[in-house]
């Protein structure tokens, strides 16, 4: 079977439970309040976000396991098929629909909406593309983890990052214990993308935007590096979605009879989404309570001066945000358990953001919003489109009277912008487009709405606002496909059947080669072993050498001195460690020249080459005769889990 | 750019034949300036992509030299595909309409001939036309617009024009700062100023 059917497998059938999960859920509002459009993505976000807390539950009482799974998500698999029994004609229809208007229109709207589409769909060979840093040291490599040993068990050496929210991690090790290969599971990243992007188009339907502006804002996402470089396997796109989710049903609530249902469920969206990137709690939260309550607060201002209706008013606002409140609640609850348990603390360690000297974080703001679309400050991985910065502009040149009768574009603009100052003021020196990725695709409908009607004004405006759109997305096929979604290998690697090992030659050649070095020791090293990684990274590696490597206190007290060579060798042979990883990050070369006579060090990768590569170097330590006693050793305590413990508890 | 004329003067020859008959074409009213005009710029980026030293040499220096003139037929085959498809279905867009017209044309006539023989049109025999026809006047201005005046006309030129400049710019500092377009001039050279302006590794 090739690789195609081992891979789509897995993510079909979770994102099928996801649907069902959604739209089971959904059925507990009034029929009024469920949108027909976009109704299957909806439902699949919505699912995934129950699914993560329900997971997270499975995996911290240790019942993380296949049977857990089907249990859990087959019922909604069985009901989502019964619901969408009529749907193929639906889709179909739809479909034609689609078609029609595609033919109808002119020339280069189709090229455009040509060249948008490949772009999206060519994103899925991303699963053979390269892997993030990030994602190779923490957010690929914990849900392997957690599917190996069927709970939640901390990343050695990252034991500070598990209070960070899990809720795609959570569904990613869903797919792990569904049996998908390696990095494949970037398929699911890419389908979250599809259906965030839609739920963008959906913001502009409701919005007032015509198709071409629906496509213009779809053009502005599709052209932003930040969202395609996160297909390296970084999950941030998911709190996007989540929050774009919120952001729909904030709107829908300004329609009076259906406004209880849209903001329950609007809160239930944000709260999913503030679980899942905590850094929107600053620039995204704001700006949604400005589009949730924006029209009792203008009602709030029109009697401002009548006292005996004001109170009714302030007591129905009161109401109204108690309720969002109350439905951001329960992912919260599910969130706090875990990093009580994992960490000890509701919110576990927060980081420093001063990234930059404050001379450069002065710099930094005095650039806004140059430096979101061509900067490349540290850890920025990519930026929002110039086409978002280009088409705001517009609104210079177009006249005023455009604004009137368009309360929701007027709205959606000042929130972003809201938003974007939340960020600066708060947090000046990270400017991270990712990090507030919905705050930004928010302001892509207004600026979607001033292009759309700039092409109307003219041909020529016409013309020239589509070959911006064309030209962006080439330029981003051109420069990130190579790297991040090479579509030539991916379409090898999945339409092939060979053997994992040989599917493997087809990564990116840097990932091919990072790879060999783990796999050399993965196929040597006995059960439990301990692996002693001098690298961030350990993706590669199997799940229980992962979970017995090297951990946080360890790699506080482990230091290279020249002036004590022998220290280090003591610590590893003390601490069990009988395999050696170093890459191009860490600079111990130094030891591995002069080791004691103590100690055997056999070179597994690159052979030949001693000191290694970029790509790293793995070695085999022999101790014999050394100084000192094993005091750790490792233990499986369930299957696929394992502990390192004190050599005296082994008994 | 002349080594380009001579290299490629059997290509461009008979594109700029073609460019001058549809600029004649245009001029005459004789073709659908929007479509007219569509060809021009076709032509126009042909005969500049002949010309300029990128990246078509780039791309012979790479893969062969036949590949350009190959992979510019290819595109000119689709163009033209698309634009057989396109004209097909304005063309079949005109029919439907026409024969609406034709049929409010009929229905109008037969109200006129009713008129002038004096019998009432009974109600239900002849509803209203669906779609009303506009009258010249109305026709020529949108609703919810004011007359435009001659001033007007030229601040909404101004303002279309700096629209299109403006997002020129930003999609040509883009291709600038990703580095698929090379700095050109002193306009290159700032902004790649500002784009080394725009970088700091970890500082704490």
């Amino acid at each position: 079977m090739s690789h195609l059917f081992s891979v789509l497998g897995p993510v079909i059938y979770l994102a099928v439970a996801n649907i069902g999960a959604g739209t089971a859920l959904m059925r507990l509002f009034p029929a009024q309040a469920r949108p027909r459009e976009y109704a299957s993505g909806i439902a699949l976000l919505l699912g995934q976000g129950i699914y993560a807390s329900v997971l997270l539950v499975a995996a911290l009482t240790k019942q993380f396991t296949l049977p857990v799974l089907l249990a859990l998500t087959l019922p909604f698999v069985l009901f989502a098929l019964y619901e969408t029994r009529c749907n193929p004609w639906s889709l179909v229809r739809k479909l034609g629909i689609a078609g029609q208007a595609f033919f109808g229109a002119p020339l280069h709207w189709k090229v455009l909406t040509v060249v948008t589409t490949s772009l999206l769909l060519s994103l899925m060979a991303s699963i053979s593309g390269i892997i993030e840093g990030d994602a190779l040291a923490f957010y690929l490599t914990l849900p392997k983890i957690i599917a190996s040993a069927h709970r939640l068990a901390p990343v050695p050496g990252y034991e500070p990052f598990m209070s960070v929210g899990l809720i795609a991690e959570m569904q990613l090790a869903a797919l792990y214990l569904l049996g998908m290969p390696d990095a494949s599971v970037k398929l699911y990243i890419w389908l979250t993308t599809l259906t965030g992007i839609a739920i963008l188009g959906a913001i502009c339907s409701n919005a007032g935007l015509g198709r071409r502006g629906r496509l213009l804002a779809v053009a502005i996402a599709a052209s932003s590096s930040c969202i395609v470089i996160l297909m390296e396997g970084k999950t941030d796109f998911f709190a996007a979605a989540y929050g774009l989710c919120a952001a729909l049903f904030a709107l829908r609530s300004w329609e009076e009879p259906i406004r209880r249902a849209s903001l329950m469920l609007s809160g239930m969206f944000l709260g999913i989404a503030l679980v899942a990137k905590l850094s929107y709690a600053i620039a995204f939260f704001p700006p949604m309570l400005m589009l949730l309550f924006y029209p009792r607060l203008v009602a709030l201002c029109q009697h401002w001066r009548e006292p005996h209706q004001m109170a009714p008013r302030v007591l129905q606002l009161v109401r109204e945000g108690a309720w969002v409140a109350l439905l951001m609640l329960p992912p919260f609850l599910v969130h706090f358990a875990k990093n009580l348990i994992m960490v000890g603390s509701l919110n576990g360690v927060q980081g420093s953001f001063q990234y930059f000297t404050s001379e450069t974080t002065r710099h930094i703001v005095l650039n806004y919003p140059l430096v979101l679309t061509v900067g490349r400050y540290w850890g920025q991985l990519g930026n929002i489109s110039v086409l978002l910065l280009a088409w705001l502009m517009l609104a210079f040149v177009l006249p005023a009277r455009i604004w009137r009768a368009q309360p929701k574009i007027v709205v959606l603009l000042l929130a972003g912008l809201l938003g974007v100052a939340c960020w600066v003021a708060m947090l000046p020196a990270v400017p991270i487009p990712r990090y507030f990725l919905a705050t930004l695709l928010i302001l892509a409908v207004p600026a979607a709405w001033l292009a759309e009607r700039f092409a109307r004004s003219s041909d020529v405006c016409d013309n020239v606002v589509v070959a911006a759109a064309v030209f962006c997305l080439y330029i981003v096929f051109n420069v990130w496909s190579p790297q991040v979604f090479p579509v030539h290998i991916a379409s090898q690697y999945l339409f092939s059947g060979q053997d994992p090992a040989q599917s493997a030659k087809l990564l990116n050649i840097n990932e091919s080669l990072s790879r060999d070095g783990y796999e050399t020791i993965n196929q040597d090293a006995a059960p439990g072993a301990r692996v002693f990684l001098a690298s961030y990274f350990r993706f590669w590696l199997r799940p229980d050498l992962i979970q017995t490597s090297n951990n946080d206190p360890e790699n506080a007290t482990f230091k290279w001195e020249p002036s004590d060579p022998e220290k280090l060798w003591r610590q590893l042979h003390e601490h069990g460690f009988q395999y050696l990883y170093m890459d191009g990050s860490q600079r111990w070369k130094e030891m591995i020249k002069s080791p004691p006579s103590w100690v055997t060090v056999t070179e597994l990768y690159p052979r030949g080459a001693f000191f290694g590569t970029s790509y790293g170097s793995a070695y085999k330590l022999d101790f014999r005769d050394a100084p000192g006693t094993v005091q750790w050793t490792t233990k499986e305590v369930a299957p696929g889990a394992w502990q390192v413990i004190r050599s005296d508890q082994r008994g | 750019m002349i080594t380009m004329l001579k290299a490629n003067w059997p290509v461009l020859l008979p594109a700029l034949a073609l460019f001058v008959y549809t600029w004649k074409l245009v001029a005459s009213d004789r073709i659908n300036t929007r479509i007219g005009v569509g060809w021009l710029v076709a032509l126009t980026v042909f005969i500049l992509l002949n010309l300029l030293p990128w990246p078509l040499p780039g791309i012979a220096a790479r893969f062969g030299r036949g590949t350009p003139l190959l992979g510019l037929a290819i595109l000119a085959i689709a163009w033209l595909g698309l634009v057989a498809i396109n004209n097909h279905v304005r063309i079949s867009g005109l029919t439907v309409k026409l024969k609406l017209l034709d049929q409010e044309l009929a229905l109008l006539n037969e109200r006129m001939d009713r008129m002038h023989t004096g019998i009432a049109a009974p109600e239900s025999s002849a509803p209203p036309p669906s779609t009303p026809i506009p009258s010249p006047a109305t026709a020529a201005s949108e609703p919810n617009q004011p007359p435009r005046s001659a001033t007007g006309m030229g601040g909404q030129l101004l303002r279309q024009t700096l629209g299109c400049a403006w997002i020129c710019v930003c999609v040509y500092a883009f291709g600038v700062f990703t580095g698929f377009i090379p700095p050109q001039g002193n306009f290159g050279t700032v902004l790649t100023q500002l784009f080394t302006s725009l970088q700091a590794e970890y500082q704490h």
